[in-house]
């Protein structure tokens, strides 16, 4: 190749294929797999749920709330409007009330885990919270010093069900707020301008995505 | 007032709206897995609302509903190929389930 010919190359502005930047496309690639990757977890869960019929165990029988999904559903529901709020003041210019969002996102995104660690995982390990009849401490175990064959990830097929799907999502939770502690310090730092925002963007799909992960696999293991 | 601050304005407005809707559809959700006994019924009921849920989610707070038509592009072949590995699956509950063949 002449060098004329090499240097009109690197001169001729390369056309993306989709009217995206490549951040956007990147990103949606990304979600694309994780689409794959959840649809794998639920969709052998929903077979597996129709195919025992009446013997798979429902939510009660393995101690798992309705309540307690229903508020971890409202926490991310809020984060995710928040987040949306958020990154619409971002984008025109208000990094202080952006800032405030994205705080309030990483708050309801931590108590999202915290239920989730606190009242649902450690119980299942060391017990049940608050049971008034035993005064003996905070959390009342119902399988003293052992954890419980039903609640083994590899004890039983809904076992391993719950575990994996949920705690994936928890580490994709996990994963999304350390993305939103980055916008947040950004916010804090005056450099999330409109101009830059779209990291915000970008970060905000996947948050959403984990969102829309939740929306199935709270009616499919605490409700249905 | 910039058209982005009124647009701005007007997508806060539509953030709320939809945020509404999804606790709406929560409590529905909850509603019908208490009252409905027909189990395949109850997971169709509850899967629906789960589906227009994640649609809401994704239309209005992932802006798919204003964005162009390269979102087909990349999205229809993924949700395709979800539903079909789904489908696929679903030969084994004649080998697992109560009714299995052999």
């Amino acid at each position: 190749m002449s060098h004329a010919m090499s240097q009109h190359l690197a001169e001729e502005p390369v056309e993306p294929s989709l009217p995206i930047s490549n951040g956007k496309f990147a990103m949606w690639l990304f979600l694309a797999t994780e689409i794959m990757f959840f649809s794998a977890f639920i969709g052998a869960y929903i077979v597996a749920r129709i195919a025992y019929g009446e013997s798979w165990p429902d939510a009660h029988k393995m101690h798992l709330s309705a309540p307690i999904g229903a508020m971890n559903t409202a926490l991310l529901l809020c984060s995710s409007v928040s987040f949306a709020l958020g990154l619409a003041a971002v984008q025109q210019g208000k990094q202080k009330k952006g800032g405030m969002f994205f705080f309030v996102t990483l708050v309801l995104g931590l108590g999202f885990v915290a239920v989730k660690f606190f009242l649902e995982y450690m119980p299942k390990y060391s017990g049940y919270p608050l049971n008034p009849a035993d005064p003996t401490g905070p959390f009342v175990s119902i399988f003293p010093g052992r954890v419980p064959e039903s609640f083994h990830a590899l004890g039983n097929l809904w076992a391993s069900f719950y575990w994996m799907t949920t705690f994936f999502h928890a580490l994709h939770v996990i994963g999304g707020l350390y993305m939103i502690a980055v916008l947040w310090g950004k916010c804090m730092k005056g450099t999330l301008t409109p101009e830059r925002s779209e990291i915000a963007e970008l970060f905000g799909l996947y948050w959403h995505f984990v969102d829309i992960v939740w929306i199935f696999l709270f009616p499919l293991l605490y409700l249905i | 007032m910039s058209e982005s601050a009124t647009h701005g304005h007007t997508m806060e407005k539509t953030y709320y709206k939809v945020f509404f809707g999804l606790l709406v559809f929560t409590v529905v959700t909850f509603l019908v897995a208490e009252n409905f006994q027909n189990k395949t019924a109850k997971i169709f009921a509850a899967m629906t609302i789960a589906s227009v849920k994640a649609s809401l989610v994704a239309m209005y707070f992932m802006h798919l509903k204003f964005e162009g038509r390269w979102k087909w592009v990349l999205l229809a072949p993924t949700v395709v190929l979800a539903i079909v590995m789904i489908c696929a699956l679903l030969p084994d509950i004649a080998k697992l389930g109560p009714w299995k063949l052999s």
